[in-house]
């Protein structure tokens, strides 16, 4: 885990050489360079590793989803075995298609697995039917998601009340739950603003505000800097390594960016819907 | 499930996304709806207004009128043609020859058989088969006989028993007056046609079913008449005067007050009503009567008078011996004798000929009066003169078949008549008919016996059930007697077309709702559509099912509700667009038809009603229609497909 991994894959790095004619060392100083200039702009933690905690909070053992394209049958998940600590940083990284998105998604009760269990404060989310997985959802888990999903005709406080809908929380709690999130974010000023009025990093420190408006124990996600340039990217992880240390929220998350990896308090690999 | 106010804000942003489809698919739908509540507005109007109006006229009575169908409308070709019949009659003409030579040879006078009118004619040109003949009064009394089927002319009693399991509240009866054995004819500016006495007299039987109105006047109870009587109307009892409605394009004429022109406003329209009501209050016409004998007089006198002038310069011309000359025109008297120079046989011939005539039932004697009616009332004109005489065709046809229904044309008050002191000098003039056949025949399809009901539904009971229903022989149906038609107005035809546009109305509003469901469901299945990686992140966020449903369905609440208010105003807006072009001529077309003269009711176009309440609901369920598919395949679908999608 102390070891930064490379860039690319063995198998994306022939591609690469392929590129300078099988030049190595030509290769090799393109890629010192690109590398220079990727840790120039790393976002490195300026504190130690965290000691994980001793309470699990969602436990995954043997978990496996099948998907089932026409005649073709993909195993995108192939027995995986997590356990996330409360208030871990969780870093999920590997190559498109690895599975990691699914996983997240399985965590989150957004999808059924084929087969294993996924439990979340020993909650079993593979028994609870959909009253009970959309309310485990609401207030336990809190979505991140790489474009935001902001709903383009609600200004900004609407859009992150859309959180406390379904508890139909009163009106005073509810504002006063606006109030602090836009404070936490830094988005006080553009409250009656509409999602197209604001910056990608504005939008993306809306959605967390969002995804933290019922104070879940969990926030799960998807690729949040996807969509960032490396400045927003860095305030983002930032802002979640904050909400991490304020709420003891758990957050796992989902990237390819090695730098961002670096900074969570545990990064697994997957690789073929398993964890390499 | 999350709140009200939640879901009506998040619906909100469903409306504002694709806002040309929204629009278009509010208009469309809305245009569909507008033509029902356009139908429903103008119809409902035209119902409130006639109910209006009923309270004022006759419209709000439910009187039947019956006429004896007891003979009438048989199977008139076996009738006609029947061998039995025909030889019937031919006997009696061959009888009546036989009894006439007889009586010719008594008396010593020429008679001649090739006089007596032959009871067959061509019945069938293509076929030249024979069949009785309407000129011969043997070959009339045979088939009346017949088609009586030997049974008297049915009675007031007859169809009171027949109106009996009905329960009508009151009972009428009308008798007809028609001139007897000749005809009467109007002193235009208190002078006599005379020339017109030579068609008369050759054809008095078919004279009485001319559609001049003054040869028929009905005899009839002031109930139902006294609608349309004129307020003090000044006629007192007396023999000089018959008190008598007319109707109003007679009035108009009488008292030479022309209708106003067709480009006349309403209000001129009204007032004129108002003014001609004041106008033929009092007026008075003339009218001379002449039976046969002096209509043949007359003609004799015309004849003679031509005859004579073109014998003028004829030496060898001998005038015949008796001369007529031609009365005063004014007088309404009988051809004075100019000239009689008859010796004795002659006069014996004439007399032994008279006495020939009255063995065999022909009258001999000129017999003329005059007589002067005096308005007391105004009759609507015919449902047929709206057609030509209206200032807004069209609704004024439309109008009048819907409120009026025929009435009378020419009507004395009964209870009015019976005050004159003297009426013998009307004996023959306005002789009452009794006969149920000269009824039938010349009082337009009025009958004489009425039957008024409380209500509407008694009335089309009785109408539907007991109205002779002819077959395909055009024969009555023999348990009927009687041929059932509405009278005065048209309050039961009015209730069965309200029905009838409400039942229109239904099944239009189910068209339209099934179109605007289809439009409304292809709106909402793309929105919902649209919505589907919204839809996913909400469920990630916490969402149910019942959540999501609860917001497309205010969603679709809302549409509805622009569809709904856009349809209501528009069909409002043409439908008062429609009142205001219409009401004022509608309600002067109403007044005039029903004859009321409170010109204070108003007939509308525009009306609404509980039923429009019903086309709402059907806004909103052809919205929740078009909803539910794409509705529940949304939330049936995994949010995590729509999100990767993406």
């Amino acid at each position: 885990m102390s070891k930064q991994p490379r860039a690319m894959s063995d198998e994306a790095l022939h591609v690469f050489l392929g590129l300078f004619d099988g030049d190595f060392a030509a290769a090799r100083a393109a890629l010192d360079q690109y590398e220079q200039k990727q840790a120039q702009n790393a976002v490195r933690s300026s504190r130690p590793k965290r000691q994980l905690s001793d309470e699990v909070v969602i436990r995954v053992e043997q978990l496996t989803k099948t998907y089932q394209i026409g005649r073709q049958r993909l195993d995108v998940l192939k027995g995986i075995d997590l356990e996330v600590h409360k208030g871990e940083f969780l870093a999920l990284t590997g190559p498109s298609g690895s599975g990691k998105s699914t996983l997240l998604q399985l965590m989150g009760g957004l999808d059924k697995p084929s087969s294993g269990s996924i439990k979340v404060h020993d909650r079993d989310l593979t028994t609870m039917n959909d009253h009970q997985i959309s309310d485990f959802r609401n207030r336990t888990i809190g979505f991140v998601f790489q474009f935001f999903y902001l709903q383009p005709f609600l200004r900004l406080d609407k859009n992150l009340e859309v959180a406390d809908m379904p508890l139909r929380g009163k009106k005073t709690q509810r504002r006063a739950r606006l109030a602090e999130l836009v404070q936490a974010v830094g988005l006080e000023d553009r409250q009656k603003h509409f999602p197209r009025e604001l910056s990608g990093g504005q939008m993306q420190r809306a959605a967390i505000a969002r995804a933290l408006f019922n104070n879940p124990a969990v926030i799960l996600a998807d690729e949040p800097t996807g969509n960032l340039d490396s400045e927003n990217g860095r305030a983002i992880i930032e802002l979640f390594e904050k909400i991490r240390d304020e709420f003891g929220t758990t957050i796992v998350i989902v990237t390819h960016d090695a730098n961002i990896a670096a900074r969570a308090d545990r990064e697994i690999r997957l690789t073929d819907g398993g964890i390499a | 499930m999350i709140r009200l106010t939640d879901a009506l804000t998040l619906a909100f942003t469903k409306l504002r996304t694709r806002k040309i489809r929204t629009v278009l698919t509010i208009v469309i739908a809305a245009l569909l709806f507008s033509g029902v509540f356009v139908i429903l507005f103008v119809s409902q109007g035209f119902f409130q207004g006639a109910e209006k109006f009923s309270k004022e006229s006759f419209a709000g009575r439910f009187i039947i009128t019956g006429s004896d169908m007891n003979y009438a409308y048989a199977d008139q070709t076996a009738l006609m043609t029947d061998p039995t019949l025909i030889k019937k009659a031919e006997d009696k003409r061959a009888q009546l020859i036989a009894d006439k030579k007889r009586e010719a040879a008594r008396l010593g006078i020429y008679y001649d058989p090739s006089t007596e009118p032959q009871v067959t004619s061509i019945y069938d040109p293509t076929t030249n088969q024979k069949g009785l003949s309407y000129d011969s009064s043997i070959a009339q009394a045979v088939l009346s006989e017949a088609t009586g089927g030997g049974h008297k002319s049915l009675t007031f009693d007859d169809f009171k028993a027949q109106a009996a399991a009905y329960h009508p509240s009151a009972y009428y009866a009308t008798q007809t007056m028609i001139a007897k054995n000749g005809s009467i004819q109007e002193m235009k500016n208190g002078k006599e046609d005379l020339s017109q006495s030579t068609s008369s007299a050759k054809n008095t039987m078919a004279q009485s079913s001319v559609s001049d109105d003054i040869q028929t006047a009905t005899l009839a109870p002031n109930a139902l008449v006294k609608l349309y009587m004129i307020p003090d109307h000044g006629w007192t009892p007396s023999s000089a005067t018959v008190p008598v409605l007319v109707v109003q394009k007679r009035a108009a004429k009488l008292v030479n007050f022309p209708e106003p022109a067709r480009s006349a406003s309403a209000h001129e329209r009204l007032t004129y009503m108002q003014q001609l009501r004041e106008k033929a209050k009092g007026a008075t016409f003339s009218v001379c009567y002449r039976n046969t004998v002096s209509q043949q007089h007359i003609i004799a006198a015309q004849q003679v008078a031509k005859e004579i002038a073109a014998h003028k310069n004829d030496a060898t011309y001998q005038k015949p011996s008796l001369i007529y000359g031609l009365p005063d025109p004014t007088s309404c008297a009988a051809a004075p004798v100019v000239s009689d120079t008859r010796s004795f046989d002659e006069k014996q011939l004439t007399a032994k000929q008279e006495e020939f005539a009255q063995i065999f039932g022909e009258i001999t004697t000129s017999i003329e009066h005059k007589i002067t009616f005096q308005v007391v009332g105004i009759l609507p004109n015919s449902t047929m003169d709206a057609v030509d005489g209206g200032f807004l065709p069209g609704i004024d046809q439309m109008l009048s078949l819907a409120l009026a229904s025929q009435t009378f044309r020419f009507a004395v008050p009964s209870e009015l008549y019976q005050q004159i002191p003297d009426r013998t000098a009307y004996a023959d003039a306005l002789n009452v008919a009794s006969d149920g056949t000269a009824q039938t025949m010349v009082t337009w399809g009025l009958g004489q016996y009425y039957a008024e009901f409380p209500d509407a539904t008694s009335a089309r009971q009785f109408t539907s059930k007991e109205s002779c229903q002819f077959d395909m022989t055009g024969t009555c149906h023999p348990t009927s007697k009687f041929m059932l038609s509405s009278f005065g107005s048209n309050s039961i035809g009015l209730d069965e077309a309200k029905k009838v546009v409400m039942n229109i109305v239904f099944w239009l509003t189910v068209v339209v709702s099934a179109l605007a469901a289809l439009i409304a469901g292809l709106t909402i299945g793309r929105t919902i559509a649209d919505g589907r990686r919204e839809t996913a992140v909400f469920r990630a966020i916490g969402f149910k099912r019942l959540d999501i449903s609860s917001v497309y369905s205010m969603y679709t609440f809302l549409l509805c509700t622009c569809i709904a208010l856009v349809a209501v105003l528009l069909g409002y807006l043409v439908a008062a667009l429609i009142d205001s072009r219409l009401w004022v001529s509608a309600t002067v077309q109403a007044q005039i038809m029903l004859g009321i003269s409170n010109t204070s009711t108003q007939f509308h176009f525009l009306g609404v009603s509980i039923e429009s309440l019903w086309v709402i609901a059907a806004v909103f369920v052809s919205g929740i229609a078009g909803m539910i598919t794409p509705l529940i395949r949304n939330v049936r679908r995994n949010p995590i497909r729509d999100m990767r999608d993406e």
